[in-house]
């Protein structure tokens, strides 16, 4: 088969048809900037710096590349997050460790009354005053220009990236479902006890956040260049809920709400990345049921912890996957390790296309560079069609 | 960037609605003040006044 773009690569995995090789798209926010030497404030808040180290990085980078819109987006640190932080208990450091870490979020209970949240809204929650996270050291100026113009800033950063490489963009936005939002707002201990003890109110939260955050995701993409630069129509609709429901408990209070939120990118236009960390293998028969009413080549699955040999033959048919070479062995393994995994998986989901090799949740940022450059090389020695 | 690719951008361009601005305004509206979302943007921006009142005793953040 003619060798064919990194584009026509991805799409045609997408579509479940065989490409030339198997694509390779791993997920990378911190592994580069940190291996160009970038600080993590650096990440956040110098666009220009994180395209230089990307365009500097390819032999890092396989069929597209991650935006590291994460510094801007919801559920993150900075823009739309900077009001996160008003609502969530982020820590974000300047440094990598051991000086500082990734940024990370604190549980802590924010809603206490669902009832009073859909009454009143979020507004009452912003700023709330049993946050530590610095958010009251920021000006009204600071919030608005990261609000309203960092992400335009931050768009023509990555489209210099994209002239010069050609690199298609991993996703466009990303969403956050409801139930994953309400973890954050509850704890996950207190979200568990409530799909108990007050369903209702759970189902009519998940209802009221749902549109919201399909609507702005979808603002956000055409902001990042859907429909000018290949891969920013992909939503990225993450992050598999909480750990270890049952399915019964993940068909009331997961999936239709992502079914919801899919069916609205599709038929909007937008195709969608579900980036489902933990184990999803107890829900496959369910997550098949996702393409329903849809087109073919609009949903990839994005697996951090599931079996994705099992994850192949329940949804091979019907939807693309993507995933998973552990965090742990990019990190402490050999070349050889990583290369007799990503052959492993290739010979378990590769056959006939709908297979992008990936990793985990993402490549850890202290990731050895060789076992990632051997990560994605390993699909043009073993992925052949 | 080949002329087949310019072709798929092109079919995706074509096919994307994203949200309008009305859109935007009503779901960020519900979300920052569930059901006094109407009549907060129905008197915007004079009712935007009214959040100082929405906060219950304890919560304000000027008590901070």
């Amino acid at each position: 088969m003619a060798e064919m773009t990194r584009y026509e690569r991805l799409l045609a995995a997408w579509n479940l048809e065989e490409a030339d090789r198997v694509p390779c798209a791993p997920i990378m926010c911190y592994f580069i900037p940190y291996h160009a030497g970038l600080s993590v404030k650096d990440i956040f808040t110098e666009p220009d710096k994180v395209a230089q180290a990307l365009i500097d990085n390819q032999e890092f980078i396989g069929d597209n590349t991650h935006p590291i819109i994460t510094t801007l987006d919801h559920m993150s640190m900075l823009g739309r997050a900077g009001w996160d932080q008003t609502t969530l208990n982020w820590k974000i450091w300047d440094e990598f460790p051991p000086q500082g870490n990734i940024p990370s979020i604190f549980e802590k209970m924010i809603i206490e009354d669902y009832d009073d949240v859909m009454e009143r809204g979020f507004s009452t929650l912003l700023f709330n005053q049993g946050l530590d996270n610095d958010i009251f050291d920021r000006s009204p100026e600071d919030f608005l220009y990261y609000h309203f113009e960092y992400p335009q800033v931050w768009s023509n950063a990555l489209r210099r990236f994209y002239n010069e490489t050609g690199i298609p963009y991993l996703m466009g936005a990303r969403v956050c479902h409801p139930l994953d939002l309400l973890q954050y707002y509850r704890g996950i201990n207190g979200l568990v006890m409530d799909m108990f003890e007050q369903p209702d109110k759970v189902k009519a939260m998940c209802d009221r956040l749902y549109e919201y955050e399909a609507v702005c995701a979808m603002q956000r993409a055409m902001v990042i260049g859907a429909g000018e630069v290949p891969g920013a129509d992909v939503i990225f609709l993450y992050n598999g809920g909480p750990p270890g429901l049952s399915p019964e408990l993940y068909d009331q209070f997961y999936y239709p709400y992502a079914k919801k939120m899919i069916d609205i990118f599709v038929k909007r236009g937008f195709r969608v990345q579900n980036h489902w960390d933990n184990d999803q293998t107890p829900y496959l028969e369910s997550i098949r049921h996702l393409t329903d009413g849809l087109p073919k080549g609009k949903i990839l699955m994005d697996f951090e912890k599931t079996d994705m040999k099992k994850a192949k033959e329940i949804l091979g048919d019907r939807m693309a996957i993507t995933g998973n070479v552990p965090s742990a062995l990019l990190v402490y393994g050999s070349v050889g390790e990583v290369e007799d995994y990503c052959k492993q998986l290739i010979e378990d989901c590769g056959e006939g296309g709908g297979f992008i090799l990936g990793v985990e949740c993402e490549t850890p940022w202290d990731s050895k560079p060789e076992n990632v450059k051997a990560m994605v090389k390993s699909v043009e020695k073993f992925g052949q069609y | 960037m080949t002329n087949n690719e310019k072709q798929i951008l092109e079919q995706v361009k074509q096919g994307l609605q994203p949200p309008t601005k009305a859109e935007i305004d009503d779901v960020t509206a519900r979300w920052l003040y569930g059901k006094q979302a109407g009549k907060m943007m129905k008197y915007a921006p004079w009712s935007f006044v009214l959040m100082k009142l929405m906060w219950k005793k304890g919560e304000e953040p000027w008590q901070r």
